[in-house]
């Protein structure tokens, strides 16, 4: 068996694929760190808060917290990555 | 014995040895590798002849071999043997970490003879991470750009042949020596497996006894750690001399078609890398040599009233932080070589990405203190040190962004090399975060000798750099082998890998969060978070270890089986040509394919290996 693939996927489907991979894994990260952060001991942290919002840290506002954070983070690099591919000489993909 | 008595046997010896001498003298004529007659100019590189048809059989073609690709395939087994010692290191000490109490390195530690489980399990610490760094890391790196850049640039071997068949072969008796104590323990009771762990921190590496105390005289020090020095030092002048071969094969030794601007991403990056090692490793040999006086001739280089601990590590991180870019700098290269070629198309912003391997490369040598925060070093100097390890991540972000782009407009074919050059950007950039903030003073206070470091850097190491060496692996086997792996057991590789990768460091970044301390044995004693949480994640981070275990078995049958029997490839086993992104190093397996059959039917190299 050889692998030679034939299958072409357009790369930005790739690249989306990824991201919404990557924000819903930050999700799942971020409510395994609001189950710790409780239960650690010597700081006891209940209550985080972000530019004067606060709010109680639990396993579901840290996974909020997680997909809005990377979410808006590689969002950015996204829409970055789609405005610099304009100038890119070499595609292929059309744009 | 009496001096007469010593005499004669230093006598005989002499003799033997030059019985050994004469019989490799006759053993192999030694002109007969010579790449370039009257003494290798480099002049009469026009040809793009390989010229190494007259080999021996055998064993002996491999100890006498100055071909680059045969010391590429060297340097590749050896590093692929030293990742297995380095792997069941780590998985020994992973079942260790199951429990909160000691057990495995307990019952290991009477039959290894180690006098406790802690300092077992210390050794093995040591062991996993000096192999894993300097007897694979750099040796697998070594294998790709000793086979490679001469392909690449279109020269017919290296600069200084015989000079990179010499590095080579400093590099198994380095590993030797490293690994000596685990051989010697059992037989001798005052020596044990070195527990300096990989910074070799004095006053530690310079008291330590076998039995993990402070040594009150010389006599009772371990000399595990001695040898371990030696062998080091025997790994750095290895690499020190191939970079320096590195540097005079890139810079003279390229054909007439290959300038400045056509010089590929790759050979930039081991250039880069190659600078890198010249200006860092002499500084850790020196640093070796100083401790190793210390420890043996009561020299004050690192005592608190001579020279002081600080001076070592100040030392020893000069060398230690660029070392973290000699590891990761070719990998990228090899990321930016791999990745257009399953896009379809070129890299995006090649210069750019050009400028950055340099900038990384020269900002890796103002960054070193950045271990240091916690020492208590003059407050000023660790804010300029802050500082310009912040600044690192922005040569390292425009990789990634043009890795982006260059997917973005491309199409893309899910091969095996394409899935781990993925892997690469998506584990990188884990990594990537995860140390911009370690490189904040108050947040590394935080986490300083916590699992959250181990995690950041085993995210670059395991799931970045050796994701590329996977790709690297995948893309060229056919290359060196003239066969095709399995795909199946190709795919499963990749995703254990990425699972195993994630689950087993994602658990480390999270126990850092909790408090739990590195380098420990146990935890039934720690003041830190719950034992039961910090179980869980210890157990979790066990499983994805297990997990990458069974990936790599997979990985080293296929590679085995495949080179044995796997389907033979034609000129261009990855379609490149379709693509217009086919490259030198594909051409020349056409040529040697081609020029194979005018003589008499079957590639030359397949059945000379087996």
């Amino acid at each position: 068996m050889t692998e030679t693939v034939s299958d072409r996927f357009r790369g930005r489907r790739i690249v989306v694929g990824i991201y919404l991979a990557v924000v819903a894994l930050a999700g799942v990260f971020g409510a395994a760190v609001g189950v710790l952060l409780p239960v650690e001991s010597g700081r006891d942290i209940q209550e985080a808060s972000i530019a004067g919002l606060e709010f109680a840290v639990t396993p579901l506002n840290f996974a909020v917290y997680g997909v809005v954070m990377v979410g808006v983070g590689l969002g950015v690099l996204l829409l970055a990555v789609r405005f610099v591919s304009r100038f890119d000489d070499d595609a292929v993909d059309g744009n | 014995m009496d001096i007469s008595g010593q005499i004669v046997l230093t006598a005989l010896m002499a003799v033997f040895l030059f019985g050994v001498v004469l019989f490799l003298a006759r053993a192999a004529d030694w002109r007969t590798y010579t790449p370039l007659a009257g003494g290798g100019s480099g002049i009469v590189s026009q040809e793009g002849g390989y010229g190494h048809a007259e080999k021996p059989a055998g064993i002996f073609r491999w100890l006498t071999t100055v071909d680059h690709k045969d010391i590429g395939i060297l340097y590749g087994v050896y590093a692929i043997l030293a990742f297995a010692w380095g792997g069941i290191a780590v998985i020994i000490m992973r079942a260790e970490l199951i429990t909160p109490g000691i057990d495995v390195t307990q019952a290991l530690a009477g039959a290894m003879g180690v006098s406790s489980g802690q300092n077992l399990y210390n050794g093995l610490l040591t062991s996993h991470g000096i192999t894993m760094l300097f007897l694979f890391g750099t040796p697998i790196l070594a294998a790709f750009s000793n086979y490679l850049v001469p392909l690449l640039i279109d020269a017919d071997d290296m600069a200084f042949p015989r000079i990179n068949a010499i590095a080579f072969w400093m590099l198994p008796p380095g590993a030797v020596l490293i690994w000596a104590g685990f051989f010697i323990a059992p037989f001798v009771e005052s020596v044990a497996p070195s527990m300096a762990s990989w910074t070799m921190y004095p006053p530690q590496s310079v008291e330590q006894t076998a039995t993990g105390g402070a040594a009150s005289s010389i006599a009772q020090l371990n000399a595990g750690t001695d040898l371990m020095l030696l062998g080091l030092h025997l790994t750095g002048v290895s690499a020190t001399m191939g970079a320096i071969n590195f540097i005079a094969t890139i810079f003279s030794e390229r054909g007439p078609e290959v300038g400045w601007d056509k010089l590929d991403i790759f050979s930039w990056t081991i250039l880069t890398q190659s600078a890198l090692i010249l200006f860092s490793f002499p500084l850790l040999g020196s640093a070796l040599v100083m401790l190793l006086l210390d420890r043996n001739f009561a020299t004050t280089f690192f005592t608190t009233d001579g020279g002081g601990t600080i001076l070592y590590q100040h030392l020893f991180w000069f060398f230690g932080h660029p070392e973290v870019y000699i590891l990761v700098l070719p990998p990228m290269g090899i990321i930016s070589y791999v990745l257009p070629r399953f896009a379809g198309r070129k890299l995006f912003g090649f210069k750019f990405v050009v400028y950055s391997t340099l900038a990384i490369g020269v900002l890796s040598f103002g960054v070193w203190a950045h271990h240091m925060f916690s020492t208590g070093i003059d407050p000023r100097i660790r804010a300029s040190f802050m500082a310009v390890s912040l600044a690192i991540a922005i040569p390292s972000a425009v990789k990634t962004f043009n890795w982006i782009t260059t997917m973005w407009n491309g199409k893309i074919r899910l091969t095996t090399p394409m899935l781990y050059c993925i892997g690469f950007v998506a584990n990188f950039i884990i990594g990537g975060v995860t140390g911009v903030f370690l490189a904040s003073i108050p947040v590394d206070f935080l986490l300083h000798d916590t699992y959250y470091v181990v995690g950041h850097f085993h995210y670059v190491i395991m799931g970045a750099i050796a994701f590329a060496v996977f790709a690297g692996v995948y893309y060229w086997f056919p290359l060196v082998t003239g066969r095709m792996y399995q795909v199946t057991l190709a795919k499963a590789h990749f995703w254990l890998t990425m699972v195993g990768t994630n689950l087993t460091f994602f658990a480390m970044i999270l126990m850092g969060y909790a408090g739990m301390p590195r380098r420990y044995a146990t935890y039934n004693l720690i003041t830190v978070g719950p034992i039961d949480l910090i179980q869980t994640m210890h157990v979790l981070a066990t499983v994805g270890a297990f997990i990458l275990l069974v990936g790599q078995i997979i990985w080293l049958w296929n590679m085995v089986q495949s080179y044995l029997e796997g389907p033979r490839v034609g000129p261009d086993p990855w379609n490149l040509e379709e693509d217009g992104v086919d490259s030198r190093e594909w051409d020349w397996f056409e040529n040697r394919l081609e020029t194979a059959l005018t003589d008499g039917g079957e590639p030359e190299d397949a059945d000379a290996d087996a």
